[in-house]
């Protein structure tokens, strides 16, 4: 029997020999490491002396053992060597390692280069950096330490199904993971499970002449996807290097999130490019996922590039006028008109010194100046804007915008504004500027002479728990800014010392006018006189039944400040009672698409919490919503109650005011929304609760549990 | 340099084979089957790992099935519904794996009611620590009254005790507010986790131990004595605490600091030598083992407002049981489930 045993396992020893995959097995080295040499033709793998599973290191390295490789988790250990006193470590997706490594030039890159590229990179500062674990810090857990990555807070990348990637580590020789002594490297690939069904998404795309507007098609096996979009050059050398199969992987990797194909704003993607010209190719790619999140073999792509700039085509104009009558000290207004040809302006208030160097300037620091405005000027849109796309021209109106302002300007100092416009295919014009003007001279030592005296008005009213409302009046012709602070009780740097010492006129100036922090943060709020002469702001945050002072005082157009206004409220004090109660008042909005609930507490009430949950709430699935409007379930009206409280309670937003707003949107698939809210009271002591007020918005209406359950009898 | 390799696997994996044939020790079979326990009670899990050659993990790949019933074993984890001496055996790729035998014993039912041991992580630098505090209060007074025990451990302020740091090194609850229940199971508060965990510790499967504590003050001193009675024959560490309520003192509200603010259940002193408890020994099945302490109380704590906890640590270093009563005159029975 034994001989006949023995010829059978030789046999099958044989025929499972040849069914091994032997691409990526080979002869382990001196330290027992099986080399990981790739195993997809179509990727170009680097050079490197990494290792197919665990990585045996010596005693100048770290060893890495792999315990368990799940879809989306790896759980490893490393084991430093006698020399090592501390290690960096990450785990990257080869997608983005080597994405890395095409990036750095490392293609037919030695070994040694490669892993000194894999090297600065755990090193690195900026990102991407290794987390680091010393001997020193950690003696206990040092010599074998577990890492449950995706369960940790280490994980930067996350892990997904049927995706190969590296576990790097660099051991050093000193405390701070700096002196660096060798690079062990792993390679595993996470487990996957078949695909369930076929999932496929289309594409379909519109051009512009700047941007492009992808939809997204997926089919009914197709329940995620990712997706990316550039350059098509560099898609294709990224393809032609390592193959679709790790685009995809990429693709995965580089993003956070797989989009959700019944999110309908998923399905869309505008992608811009604005310092590219019209000849350019871009490329989308997409993959399809499956239920489990799964993907598709093949990617989809598209290619295509922006539509011409026809020759036709105009710059934007437009124009500035300084309003010589509402120029102070610190802050200047002047109106815009943006003519036809423009879709939009973009400003900044510069020193005349400047814009006169720039409008000397060649052609290229002038355009490069524009762009600027561009990306970090103040911008105002045409709204009288329209676009002939069959004749591909302009063919609106003009449109003036009057009293645009800028602030914190230096008083007794020359500006211009400069400008630009921008036309429908993206294109700036060339940067203009205004006339100058010339700012006023701030006076803090005539406060009477302050224009703003007889009709200025600063308030705080309305003062509740925890705040109130700023309120301010004044004369538009008159006021340029206000400027105001909090300076009692206890605010840093405060002249405000106490009511019998609220410190002097300069000192409560020097205060407002000035700055503190590692910032140089101003440390007053500033705010620009209004055409209305009225302006006002709910603040909140503060503590309950506190005093607190306010100083505030007025700049006039001619730049004069006034007197130093100080201000008190307090803030409404909580007592909280033995019976609390809040209720719900919920209204829908007039388009439909969201639902705003008022909360209203009493008297009685410390602090009230409340939360709203629709179905892509992360723990919607317990509030049992889908068996609500089942006929025979097994929850009945108690069961609701108690549960939607603990979530509440868990999971609500605090509020220790007696009124409190929410606004909620409605889903576009008409699933429920679930509004709760509970007061909080005190009694001997001890919290007590309100019953729990509720609202369910489903199917066009507002309801009541009790139209689905029966109450209990009281 | 393949066709040298194809030949050096066929070898080993003869080897492995013709060994393990034969009985041979210390060669690993090509396919792997272990489990991370051997013996379970009734209800507890049995995850279970495959590794193709000792080096790759197939587990989500293979088959896992039970001899006895032929069922498969899904997602790898085996819930244990009855009790007995079970099989198990993995496929993969053709291969067959070594059967794992796993001992299912009867759960112990304890006369006893669960306590649960709830160590809250806060200070008064943390602005969202009263929420996490609001939270708590509501699932001790509304979902598990009277048998959920807070102990209110502070991070860096004037209640600090050393405890804190050892504890978050151990638990990496994550944050603050957090939470350890039962030395076992920690997050932080406002997680969704929280309310699943204090599910997890409310449950009296493994539980096998009842404590009654009674406790009574003077001349800045008070005397516990504690009591433990097992259902089976088991070592216990017991872990004791004095916990001062209703403290009113400076906290960080929502990022506003206000004077008046009532903390809870804030642990003063850890009486026992270590976190890890004082070790009670071996306790027989149906039998109780007392232990009495003296503790020496500051002046400034108010006595009408000082409690005692008595934890009581298993086998697996988790809080099997507790007991909590008022230090100054305070008493605590066993709390028998046929008492009610």
């Amino acid at each position: 029997m034994k001989a006949i045993i023995r010829l059978g396992i030789l046999l099958s020893a044989v025929v499972m020999t040849v069914a091994c995959d032997m691409s990526n097995i080979t002869d382990p080295d001196d330290n027992g490491n099986v080399k990981y040499v790739g195993t997809d033709p179509d990727c170009y793998e680097f050079a490197m002396n990494a290792a197919e599973g665990n990585f045996n290191a010596k005693e100048n390295g770290v060893s890495i053992q792999i315990g368990r490789v799940d879809r989306t988790n790896v759980v490893f250990t490393l084991l430093p060597g006698e020399s090592i006193k501390s290690y960096r470590v990450d785990v990257y997706p080869k997608a983005i390692l080597y994405n890395y490594l095409l990036e750095g030039g490392k293609i037919d890159a030695s070994a040694d280069e490669v892993e000194d590229y894999i090297l600065e990179l755990l090193t690195s500062a900026q990102g991407a950096g290794g987390y680091i674990f010393n001997y020193k810090d950690d003696a206990e857990d040092f010599p074998m330490k577990e890492f449950d990555w995706m369960n940790s807070n280490y994980a930067q990348y996350k892990l997904v199904p049927d995706c190969e990637y590296f576990i790097t580590v660099a051991g050093c020789y000193d405390d701070g993971a700096m002196d660096v002594a060798s690079l062990s490297i792993s390679h595993f690939k996470t487990s996957t499970q078949p695909l369930v069904g076929n999932p496929q998404i289309g594409l379909e795309h519109q051009e512009s002449y700047k941007a492009y507007l992808v939809t997204y098609v997926p089919n009914a096996d197709c329940k995620y996807f990712y997706n990316w979009s550039y350059l098509a050059e560099e898609i294709d050398e990224y393809i032609d290097t390592f193959g679709e199969t790790m685009m995809r992987d990429f693709m995965r990797c580089a993003v956070t999130t797989a989009l959700d194909v019944t999110v309908q704003d998923n399905l869309t993607t505008l992608v811009s490019f604005s310092e590219v010209t019209s000849d350019a190719v871009f490329a989308t790619v997409a993959i399809a996922l499956d239920v489990n999140q799964t993907p598709a073999e093949h990617i989809t792509r598209v290619d295509l590039s922006l539509k011409d700039i026809p020759e036709h085509a105009e710059k934007g104009d437009a124009s500035v006028a300084i309003n010589t009558s509402r120029v102070g000290a610190t802050a200047a207004w002047f109106d815009v008109t943006i003519e036809a040809t423009a879709t939009a302006v973009y400003y900044n208030v510069v020193p005349a010194s400047e814009a006169d160097a720039v409008a000397a300037a060649d052609s290229t620091t002038r355009a490069a100046y524009a762009s600027e405005l561009a990306y970090g000027g103040y911008g105002i849109r045409n709204e009288n804007y329209h676009f002939d796309q069959e004749n591909e021209k302009p063919d609106g109106q003009s449109f003036f915008a009057k009293n645009e302002f800028i602030i914190d300007l230096q008083p007794e100092s020359e500006y211009k504004v400069a400008f630009c416009a921008k036309n429908a295919f993206g294109q700036l014009s060339d940067v203009m500027f205004s006339e100058s003007f010339t700012t006023k001279a701030l006076v803090l030592d005539n406060p009477d002479a302050c224009l703003c005296n007889d009709d200025f008005v600063f308030e705080l009213r309305e003062p509740s728990r925890d705040g109130w409302k700023y309120y301010a009046e004044y004369n538009w012709d008159d006021m340029s800014m206000i400027r105001f602070q909090i300076v009692y009780p206890d605010v840093v740097d405060s002249p405000y010392q106490s009511h019998e010492n609220p410190g002097s006129r300069e000192e409560l100036l020097g205060f407002l006018f000035g700055s503190s922090g590692a910032y140089d943060t101003p440390n007053a709020n500033a705010w620009w006189a209004l055409p209305s002469g009225v302006d006002y702001l709910a603040y909140y945050g503060f503590t309950s039944g506190q005093e607190y002072v306010v100083a505030c005082c007025a700049e006039d157009i001619n730049g004069v400040v006034g007197p130093v206004k100080l201000v008190h409220v307090t803030t409404k004090e909580i007592k909280p009672g033995a019976n609390p109660k809040v209720s719900i008042k919920p209204s829908l909005s007039e388009d439909g698409s969201t639902i705003t609930c008022v909360f209203e507490a009493n008297e009685d009430t410390k602090m009230m919490k409340y939360f709203a949950a629709d179905k892509t709430d992360q723990y919607f699935y317990t509030l049992s919503l889908d068996e609500l409007f089942k006929q025979n379930s097994y929850l009945n009206y108690n069961d609701y109650i108690k549960s939607w409280t603990e979530w509440t309670i868990l999971q609500g937003l605090q509020s220790q005011n007696l009124t409190s707003t929410g606004t909620y949107k409605v889903p576009t698939d008409k699933s429920p929304v679930l509004v709760c809210a509970i007061a909080i009271g005190e009694k001997d002591g001890e919290d007590c609760y309100s019953d729990l007020a509720h609202v369910i918005y489903y199917d066009g209406a507002f309801h009541d549990l009790s139209e689905y359950r029966t109450p209990p009898a009281k | 340099m393949k066709r040298k390799s194809m030949i050096y696997a066929f070898m080993v994996c003869l080897a492995a084979l013709l060994a393990s044939c034969e009985g041979g020790a210390g060669v690993e079979s090509t396919l792997t089957l272990s489990a991370d326990k051997a013996s379970v009670t009734v209800g507890d899990k049995v995850t279970f790992t495959v590794k193709n050659s000792g080096i790759q993990d197939v587990t989500a790949a293979s088959g896992i099935k039970c001899v006895q019933t032929g069922k498969s074993v899904p997602g790898a984890e085996f819930v244990a519904e009855s009790e007995g001496e079970w099989t198990f055996v993995a496929e993969y790729d053709g291969m067959k794996s070594n059967e794992v035998g796993i001992t299912v014993v009867a759960p112990v039912v304890s006369q006893f009611r669960k306590h649960i041991c709830l160590m809250e992580f806060t200070g008064q630098w943390c602005a969202m620590c009263p929420e996490g505090a609001t939270t708590i209060n509501f699932y001790a007074s509304q979902i598990y009254p009277d048998v959920l025990h807070v102990l209110a451990f502070h991070n860096q302020d004037e209640f600090e005790l050393p405890q804190e740091a050892e504890f978050s090194k151990k638990f990496k609850f994550g944050g603050y507010p957090g939470y350890v229940a039962d030395m076992k199971y920690y997050g932080l508060v406002s997680s969704g986790q929280f309310s699943e965990d204090l599910k997890k510790a409310s449950s009296p499967a493994g539980l096998h131990c009842g404590i009654a504590l009674s406790s009574s003050m003077a001349n800045g001193k008070a005397d516990v004595s504690i009591k433990v009675f097992s259902e089976l024959s088991s070592k216990y560490r017991l872990a004791v605490y004095v916990l001062e309520d209703k403290i009113v003192a400076k906290q960080n509200m929502s990022g506003t600091y206000r004077e008046d603010y009532t903390h809870r259940h804030v642990v003063r002193k850890m009486v026992s030598a270590s976190i890890a408890g004082d070790d009670l020994g071996l306790i027989e099945a149906e039998s109780e083992k007392t232990a009495d302490y003296k503790i020496t109380l500051d002046s400034s704590w108010k006595a009408e407002n000082l409690e005692v906890c008595a934890l009581v640590i298993g086998e697996d270093g988790c809080v099997n049981n507790m007991a909590a009563c008022h230090l100054d005159g305070g008493n605590a029975e066993y709390d028998r489930i046929t008492n009610q």
